[in-house]
């Protein structure tokens, strides 16, 4: 997003001066063949630093559209075939390229507040406050969304106010669906020749495609420059230009020499072929693109010419030792490791909640162990297989951490239900894992980035990721599973769940405590690892910047809570009130500090985190005020129960 | 006596001490948000006694700062922690925890008191052998000797920056034919040509005068101090201005000249400078980049290291320093803005010196050994419990 808003395409009218093709007007009437989609999704691509499949790249940019995992087509005629479908980011995104003009009209941006509308000038659309929209009726205010972004766009970030923020992100959103939708515009071009010098050069043909063009670049500069006089040579160069001008938008032509990192976009390709430096390869892999899109309707011819972009492609990407991965992503992403585990973790409390109704059914909660064990199997599988693609610990970045504390709290939870077999254990990893993996959805869609980008320079150290990250880590998940833990004991006490069962209040204070313990020992060395990381790299153990506080902050209170238990201060109650809140302070230095600095009218992920955030503060601040509430309930009741004293 | 031993090392005393850090550690890292530098923070809340927070309105509440809370860490520590603690096999594990703690503490200790730090700037093909502090200044007094050597005269950053905006300090020293007095300090200030804006007390020198900026909260290293110097001869006197002006790669100055009986003496502001025991040349210097983004994949700077007439190479990037006679040299940052291999690059390296650089290591190993046989233990316990339970309910 950090491109300037000069660079936005405005032209609705596809290929300007140019013949198109009619098959880009008309929505698709049947389904993309599983092996159709395979084959583009593994197109490479280059973007944010690294070479990804194009199914990576559409499914992050669908999120920054329209913040969705799915594009769900409304059941109306005019779409057609599509109506009552969800798409996923693949079958999108070649709607998209290979029916750009038809594609308008499928809503697939979302707004989350329609006052943007108004601001744009064109408030009479009648939606709901939040609502989706196709670019088609987006279209008549993009020009005046231009003329507002990019003055909200000179505005600090934090002082932007949400709707100046969401004309932004808006603003954003319709470039990267303008530069996808156009991206395919190199194929379809058909460049009529006029009469002259233009048409001698390419022997008399009255029609070329891009790749004739960029083969005949070096002479066609030389004609430019001697006869720009010639109205038709100006209108060739025009249609040329134009074509230029919207092929920026993927990098996916490998680079010809070895030592050249950087991947090209056709625009890319015009300007080395002014000078010739274009290979023959990279113009067949133009070539390739165009039999794509001149066999569109036509099922075996298109099947044959996708498969045969995908050789190409895949070719040189393998030449270059940068494919080697993209299978593997693709089927990682198509795996939905982190879905299933959701489905089973949420299958897990359904069955157990059978297993309340039915006490004497142990069965069920046999059966709910089954499947909290397997949502833990699909959870650790995601991330071993994200380690292998990335070459890299575990955690790496926020998302990763939501992931790695789901699995260490499943399995934390997991392994005290198998030594104390109270089905305590086993109702929070199913909870909490649930809760973890719609979490990790929710990031991954809120924020829009691609988690698997590479690192910045001082984090590419695997040894430190691999220690401290993770270590600390761990302590935020024990503190975590801690407090989920005393609010099934806070909230068990306020609504009598088993009144009178001491034991079993007895065990899950048991069970806080062992997890505080648990807590203490992997925060404790995580934060002083992270001190050793700062002494080696940088010279200095600790600089009391906001992430080291942060993790100072979980252990000093840890600390406070296992003396103040040692001491003879709290028991079981006091270690699940305090808990209740310490699950506050590691939500504060898990997410609290990333957001320090970002004001209050910050747009986006940001602020949905905040507004999670401080929702969280203040459920912890409840619980623990109705712990004090059951507390003193049950002091007053065991007052009364006493017999009175004999004088 | 016994009273005092006994609260000394209580679990009271631990847990006040404990929350007392939990409050300073959380207020000091929200005041970073928008209040004040991190620097500041350190300095108010972590590197201080007592410390005064504003609450709301009129209300001020008096807090122990980190030094204080620290020292009453280790006094607990050592009397409850260790010395009255009962030292049974089963609380093996707390001991060696609390020694690895104390370790820690004597760590911070050493490095708050004997450590130092500051910058090195160097364009390729550049050497030095000093490096500027981080954060404190020191007006210098050169004096040009008969034989070319210049000698310097150092005023230290503690005597002039805590100058309030009345306040002269004045220098003297036996060797000077002047009287050197300081005033007008400010912290953040730009020499302009005198105007509305600018305090009219204050005098123009040679057309300019010191106009205060407000300080920079969030970022030390943005502000530009400056301050005037009046040098009293007799009866006569002459005064000029010390500013610093951001130049990349480092802050600099144009020294102020005092002409005595046709010597010039200079005066210059700078950043304190300190002396490295070897001279450090930068041969070489690449930023490279992820390709098609501008994030940064590395910083790499190749350097000889000289001394005594021997000259060591070493290869400096991220989370790879050069370690060498006591001081830390870390690859810092790296200029100009938006430069490539086609100009001419600087690297900054920060430079540290800790004498107890890799303590904090081996207190982490003997507090995770700790923690790690005393947790074991009773998990191993709690696990047997509950088997032992499950076994007499089925019998």
């Amino acid at each position: 997003m950090i491109r300037s808003f000069s660079t936005f395409v405005l032209a609705a009218s596809f290929v300007v001066g140019l013949a198109a093709q009619s098959d880009s007007q008309r929505l698709r009437t049947a389904p993309w063949s599983p092996e159709v989609q395979r084959a583009f999704a593994e197109l490479p691509v280059q973007d944010g630093g690294r070479v990804k499949p194009l199914d990576t790249v559409l499914q992050f940019a669908l999120y920054r559209i329209q913040h969705k995992r799915k594009v769900h087509v409304p059941d109306e005629a005019r779409f057609g075939f599509l109506a009552k479908t969800s798409l996923t980011p693949i079958e999108w995104g070649l709607d998209l390229m290979l029916y750009p003009e038809a594609s308008n009209i499928v809503p697939a941006f979302t707004l989350e507040d329609s006052d943007v509308l108004t601001v744009i000038g064109i408030g009479d659309v009648e939606k709901r406050k939040r609502d989706r929209y196709s670019y088609a009726e987006l279209e008549p205010g993009i020009q005046e969304l231009v003329e507002k972004a990019s003055e909200y766009h000179a505005i600090d970030t934090k002082k932007r106010t949400l709707l100046q923020g969401q004309i932004v992100g808006l603003a954003n959103a319709v470039r990267e669906y303008q530069g996808l939708s156009r991206a395919l515009d190199f194929a379809r071009a058909r460049y009529v020749l006029p009469e002259g010098p233009v048409r001698e050069l390419f022997d008399g043909a009255v029609e070329v495609r891009t790749s004739d063009v960029l083969r005949k670049m070096a002479p066609l500069i030389r004609l430019f420059q001697t006869e720009r006089d010639d109205a038709g040579v100006r209108e060739f160069a025009d249609d040329v230009d134009e074509i230029v001008k919207v092929s920026h938008h993927l990098a996916w032509i490998p680079p010809s020499v070895d030592s050249h990192e950087e991947w090209l976009s056709v625009s890319d390709l015009f300007e080395m072929s002014f000078s010739g430096i274009a290979t023959g390869d990279q113009i067949e892999c133009v070539e390739r693109f165009e039999d794509v899109t001149d066999a569109l309707g036509t099922p075996g011819e298109f099947d044959a010419a996708v498969f045969a972009l995908h050789a190409k492609l895949s070719s040189l990407t393998k030449a270059r030792g940068e494919f080697d991965k993209i299978p593997g992503e693709v089927s990682y992403y198509r795996a939905d490791f982190f879905g299933w585990a959701l489905v089973l973790f949420l299958g897990g409390f359904v069955v157990l909640a059978f297993g309340w109704l039915a006490p004497r059914a142990r069965w069920l909660a046999t059966g709910s162990t089954l499947f909290a064990w397997a949502g833990e199997v699909a959870l650790v599988w995601g991330i071993t297989d994200r380690c292998i693609l990335r070459e890299r610990p575990p955690i790496t970045g926020l998302y990763d951490t939501i992931l790695f504390i789901t699995g260490i709290v499943v399995l934390a939870a997991l392994v005290q239900e198998a030594i104390n077999r109270r089905r305590i254990g086993l109702m929070v990893a199913n909870v909490l894992g649930a809760a973890g993996m719609f979490l990790s959805f929710a990031h991954e869609v809120s924020s829009g980035t691609d988690t698997m980008d590479p690192l910045m320079a001082v984090l590419d150290t695997n040894f430190w990721l691999a220690t401290h990250v993770t270590t600390v880590t761990i302590g935020y998940a024990a503190g975590l599973l801690a407090a989920g833990l005393s609010y099934v004991f806070l909230l068990g006490k306020l609504f009598g769940l088993r009144k009178g069962d001491r034991a079993f209040y007895h065990q899950i204070g048991r069970m806080i405590y062992g997890s505080i313990g648990f807590g203490i020992v992997f925060s404790t060395v995580g934060t002083i690892l992270g001190g050793v990381w700062a002494n080696d790299s940088w010279g200095r153990f600790w600089g009391w910047d906001p992430k080291e506080n942060g993790a100072l902050l979980i252990v000093l209170w840890f600390l406070i809570v296992l003396h103040a238990r040692l001491g003879g201060y709290i028991r079981h109650y006091g270690v699940a009130l305090l808990s209740v809140l310490g699950g506050a302070v590691v939500a504060f230095s898990w997410w609290g500090v990333n957001l320090l600095g970002v004001g209050l009218h910050s747009y986006g992920f940001t602020s949905g985190v905040q507004n999670a955030l401080v929702a969280y503060y203040g459920l912890s601040v409840l619980v623990f005020a109705l712990g004090i509430v059951a507390w003193a309930r049950e002091r007053a009741e065991t007052a009364a129960a006493q017999p009175p004293a004999v004088s | 006596m016994k009273q005092l031993f006994d609260y000394l090392s209580s679990f009271a005393f631990a847990i006040t001490i404990l929350a007392f850090m939990f409050v300073i550690t959380l207020v000091g890292t929200l005041v970073q948000e928008t209040q004040m530098s991190l620097y500041d923070a350190q300095r108010i809340y972590f590197d201080s006694w007592f410390v005064v927070q504003h609450v709301w309105g009129p209300i001020y509440v008096p807090l122990p700062g980190g030094v204080l809370l620290m020292t009453a860490l280790a006094i607990n520590l050592l009397f409850g922690g260790m010395l009255r603690m009962k030292r049974t096999r089963s609380r093996a594990g707390i001991l060696i925890t609390h020694v690895g703690i104390a370790m820690l503490l004597l760590a911070g200790l050493v490095k708050f008191s004997m450590s130092y730090e500051g910058q090195l700037a160097l364009y390729e093909g550049e050497a030095s052998a000093e490096f500027q502090d981080s954060y404190d200044y020191e007006i210098v007094v050169f004096e040009p000797l008969a034989n070319g050597e210049v000698r310097e005269y150092r005023v230290p950053h503690e005597q002039f920056a805590t100058l309030g905006a009345r306040d002269t300090l004045t220098v003297r020293n036996k060797s000077w034919p002047f009287e050197l007095q300081v005033f007008g300090w400010m912290p953040n200030c730009r020499a302009v040509p005198p105007s509305s804006k600018t305090a009219s007390a204050l005098p123009v020198v040679e057309g300019h005068t010191l106009e205060e900026r407000p300080a920079v909260l969030k970022h030390d290293e943005r502000n530009l101090p400056g301050c005037y110097v009046r040098a009293r001869i007799g009866d006569s006197e002459q005064t000029g201005i010390l500013w610093l002006i951001e130049s990349p790669p480092m802050l600099t100055t144009h020294p102020w000249t005092i002409t005595v009986e046709d010597k010039q003496w200079g005066v210059k502001l700078r950043r304190e400078t300190h002396r490295l025991p070897f001279e450090v040349r930068l041969d070489d210097f690449r930023a490279e980049f992820h390709p098609g983004v501008r994030k940064a994949r590395s910083y790499e700077s190749w350097i000889t290291a000289s001394a005594d007439g021997a000259d060591v190479k070493h290869h400096i990037y991220m989370n790879a320093p050069l370690r060498r006679d006591g001081f830390t040299l870390y690859q810092s940052s790296w200029g100009p803005q938006g430069g490539s291999e086609r100009d001419r690059l600087f690297s900054v390296f920060s430079i540290v010196t800790n004498p107890a650089d890799s303590w904090p290591l081996w207190s982490c190993v003997v507090i995770g050994l700790g923690m790690l046989i005393h947790f074991t233990v009773m998990l191993v316990r709690y696990a047997m419990r509950e088997a032992r339970a499950r076994a007499e309910v089925t019998s």
